[in-house]
């Protein structure tokens, strides 16, 4: 699990049409794994305080993340970058 | 001409049933606390568990509406969403105060499927995208543990302790073991954790 901050994991996602691709939401952000977890890189962009995450399973480079008190944030190139939904 | 205009409403009710049951928009302030996201299968509902309860999104979470679930008092603190991989309606959430409850018509009823589980505080929740029937539930406080249903949640079996750490999160993901399962991941205090789905 190299390269995730220490602390809570508060969401987890998997990409419906890669299962080594991977999304956490954590305090300090989003992070990205292609390695089902081995590896992680922080997503550009991505909210702190993130509480969840998910994929759409319609359009599997589309993928949501909500902060704790509920502001959305879209990612259309399967995680790695993030902005707030508007 | 009341008679007209009573008769009038009838027939736009019967056109329009949805916007007679309609709820009102929830804005995110009254989320206080978000815990879970997930699409239905679909890609059309973007659902998202809270401490004030269930939400739904029709327009990719711009807008949300609260659902009404089966339980007493103005929550439930919705802790997991499970969706299930090939069926849009078919979702189980995991309740802090009252275990887990399944829709199979979209959310519009949805029952308890609790038989079996100890506990009803579910702080995890993962279906299996192979076999979509079994399931997962991380219970905490009384009967704390691991519980797995291989029967769309008729029936839980306390499977072990669960991983260490407060759980926040569990997923089967779709990773063989080499041992005939696949991995469930957990999203806990101490970080994120996996284990072969195949005790």
């Amino acid at each position: 699990m190299g390269g995730l901050p220490a602390g809570t994991v508060n969401g987890f996602a998997v990409h419906p049409a890669n299962a080594q691709v991977m999304l956490v939401a954590m305090r300090d952000g989003v992070f990205r794994s292609e390695s089902a977890g081995a590896r992680w890189m922080a997503a550009q962009g991505g909210p702190r305080n993130a509480a969840a995450v998910t994929f759409k399973p319609s359009r599997p480079n589309e993928a949501y993340a909500a902060t704790i008190d509920g502001q959305i944030f879209v990612s259309r190139d399967g995680g790695q970058t993030w902005a707030p939904l508007r | 001409m009341r008679r007209a205009g009573r008769l009038l409403l009838g027939l736009m009710l019967l056109a329009f049933p949805t916007a007679a049951v309609a709820q009102p928009v929830a804005s995110r302030e009254s989320f206080e606390h978000v815990h879970a996201l997930a699409f239905d299968a679909a890609g059309r509902t973007l659902w998202l568990g809270a401490h004030t309860g269930l939400y739904r999104s029709q327009d990719g979470g711009l807008t949300w509406a609260k659902t009404s679930l089966p339980t007493q008092g103005p929550g439930p603190d919705v802790m997991a969403i499970a969706q299930h991989p090939g069926e849009a309606d078919v979702l189980y959430v995991g309740t802090h105060e009252a275990g887990v409850l399944k829709t199979a018509d979209g959310g519009r009823t949805w029952t308890a499927a609790n038989s079996g589980l100890r506990g009803l505080d579910v702080h995890g929740l993962a279906i299996d995208p192979n076999s979509p029937a079994k399931l997962h539930a991380l219970v905490r406080e009384a009967g704390a543990g691991l519980y797995r249903t291989t029967d769309g949640g008729q029936k839980w079996v306390r499977v072990d302790d669960g991983p260490p750490g407060e759980t926040k999160v569990l997923a089967s993901v779709n990773i063989p073991t080499g041992m005939g399962g696949i991995f469930l991941y957990a999203g806990t205090g101490e970080g994120l954790q996996r284990n072969p789905d195949c005790f």
